[in-house]
């Protein structure tokens, strides 16, 4: 009989009729209802407690967000999105209380029911073992009702063990500042108002090629601008390679000119915020107070706005306004030279501080068919003026 | 407090704040965390101290798999418990340093995410470096969370 029920819980075996009653009885005897039933209850106490929490941290957060608008102040969204993510963190782990609450009940009820179960059997057993004439097969009997109660336990326990729940883990972080945010005035003065660390996060993700099936096919030699060439069509978003600059300028005989391909009037480091990538980076990294710091932000500031508000127009137009290579290399110079504005070429080298003009080089081309910017549905007077009502 | 006019607010709404709310928040945060939340979970964590309540001398496997599990639910629950308190003590801190930077000095360096960032780091480096000397020393001495 003891081999023929050797599996007896779900994902386990045990074999409860090769043991004798005391020793069942010894199992059970050891339970101690009282302190599992205080445990039960500091469960249910801790649901009680953390839905109360949970509910008050919830109130003291609208009451902050309505004098401190997030949507009005960066810090004050980092920190309620810190508070954000503890109320977020004490529902799960008070639901998690309230079931264990119950599952540890009905588990001590299943092992309170056994104890009740076997205790007569046991007496019965010690009786008969006590009466100077033991009789086995009572004893046998006796124990095959016991095995049986605690077969069926056994396997209670297994069931209401899955019940438990593991609270969800709660690992407090600060929160670093995310650059990938689009540029808004509003917030942007904000968080540069004063030079803080430059960020290093550019949105890489952030711009797609533009489907390379529907590109034109290269080697046409037709000018780029006029909209039939794109060099050949190329995965992901191509950008320079910042650390191997090479000369901008050559000599003529009219005197230094730009290498064929440059950006007029635009450094290698303005060039990528006027690419969109240095718009979201200025967002978070601070006004350093320099004149590149500022022109920098104006040019980044028109960018990153077409990125967040017109997601599929300035996708392309941020992919083809990279240079990718051949012909299309020289398609941004135009397009550059209108976003860096006007002067010098020389006046701007010797603001920024450095030969900054640096042939790109790309690992392959892309679609490079320039269109003009898609003017933006909403118009932006800028701030207000003191004195004239908006 | 820096709480500027309507129309100020409106061209520079990054230095819109009511300190007032700030020093609100920190009261009541800290009156809950203080009150109510840090002596009730002083009571439960004793109770959760006794570890495993159940089938002391049983050693099925079944009756094992639930001991382990919870046994985890009882370690997780806590240092989430104290966790919970010390996320509080840190958000009040962080808002009470925030708020005194605000007053303390320029407006437009307090609006900054960075010095929201910095105080909760901050404050969160505190809270660990606590945890860490209590429970390097273990002997009931108040290492506590200092000026919390």
């Amino acid at each position: 009989m003891a081999d023929s029920q050797s599996n007896i819980g779900p994902g386990a075996c045990y074999a409860w009729w090769n043991f004798d009653l005391p020793s069942m009885w010894a199992m059970l005897e050891s339970e101690d209802v009282t302190r599992a039933s205080e445990q039960a209850v500091a469960w249910n106490s801790t649901y009680d407690l953390l839905s109360g929490h949970a509910t008050h941290l919830q109130s003291l957060r609208d009451t902050l967000a309505e004098r401190w608008p997030p949507e009005r102040s960066e810090a004050s969204a980092i920190f309620l999105d810190y508070l954000d993510r503890l109320i977020e963190s004490v529902h799960p782990a008070s639901f998690a209380s309230a079931n264990n609450a119950t599952a540890l009940s009905d588990l001590i009820g299943t092992l309170t029911d056994a104890k009740a179960r076997v205790r007569p059997l046991y007496e019965q057993w010690q009786a008969n073992a006590n009466s100077g004439k033991p009789d086995p097969k009572a004893q046998k009997m006796l124990n095959d009702q016991a095995a049986s109660i605690m077969y069926q336990t056994d396997e209670t326990v297994y069931q209401q063990g899955e019940r438990f729940v593991v609270p969800p883990e709660y690992e407090p972080t600060s929160h670093e500042v995310e650059s990938t945010t689009p540029f808004l005035p509003s917030t942007a003065f904000g968080s540069t108002a004063v030079g803080g660390p430059a960020s290093s996060a550019i949105p890489l993700t952030s711009v797609q090629a533009p489907d390379a099936s529907a590109a034109p096919s290269p080697d046409t030699g037709a000018p780029i601008l006029s909209g039939g060439v794109a060099a050949p069509p190329v995965q992901g978003v191509i950008l320079p390679e910042l650390p191997t600059p090479q000369p901008s300028s050559i000599e003529t005989p009219a005197g230094a000119g730009l290498v064929p391909g440059l950006v007029i009037g635009l450094g290698m480091n303005n060039a990528l915020d006027s690419f969109g990538v240095g718009g979201a980076r200025f967002a978070g990294s601070g006004m350093s107070g320099s004149t590149s710091g500022l022109r920098s932000s104006s040019i980044g500031v028109a960018e990153s706005r077409s990125l967040g508000t017109a997601n599929g127009e300035s996708v392309q137009r941020s992919a083809s306004t990279v240079p990718s290579g051949g012909e299309a290399a020289r398609a941004p110079g135009g397009m550059g030279g209108m976003l860096g504005g006007t002067g010098s070429a020389s006046r701007r080298r010797r603001l920024e501080g450095g030969e900054a003009y640096t042939e790109w080089p790309v690992a392959g081309g892309g679609p490079a068919v320039l269109r003009p910017p898609r003017e933006s549905d909403d118009h932006d007077p800028g701030p207000g003026v003191i004195g004239i009502d908006r | 407090m820096v709480k500027p006019n309507d129309d100020a607010g409106a061209a520079y709404p990054g230095l819109q704040v009511d300190l007032n709310g700030i020093d609100d928040f920190v009261a009541a945060l800290r009156k809950e965390v203080e009150e109510n939340l840090s002596p009730s979970i002083d009571r439960l964590q004793k109770t959760y101290e006794m570890g495993v309540c159940f089938g002391p001398a049983s050693g099925t496997p079944n009756m094992n798999a639930a001991k382990k599990v919870y046994d985890e639910c009882l370690t997780r629950i806590r240092a989430l418990l104290n966790g919970y308190v010390t996320a509080g003590q840190v958000l009040a801190a962080a808002a009470e340093q925030v708020a005194k930077q605000y007053r303390d000095t320029d407006a437009m360096a307090a609006a900054s995410t960075h010095v929201v960032s910095n105080a909760l780091s901050m404050q969160i480096q505190m809270a660990q470096q606590g945890a860490s000397a209590e429970s390097a020393l273990a002997s009931g001495v108040d290492q506590g969370y200092g000026e919390w």
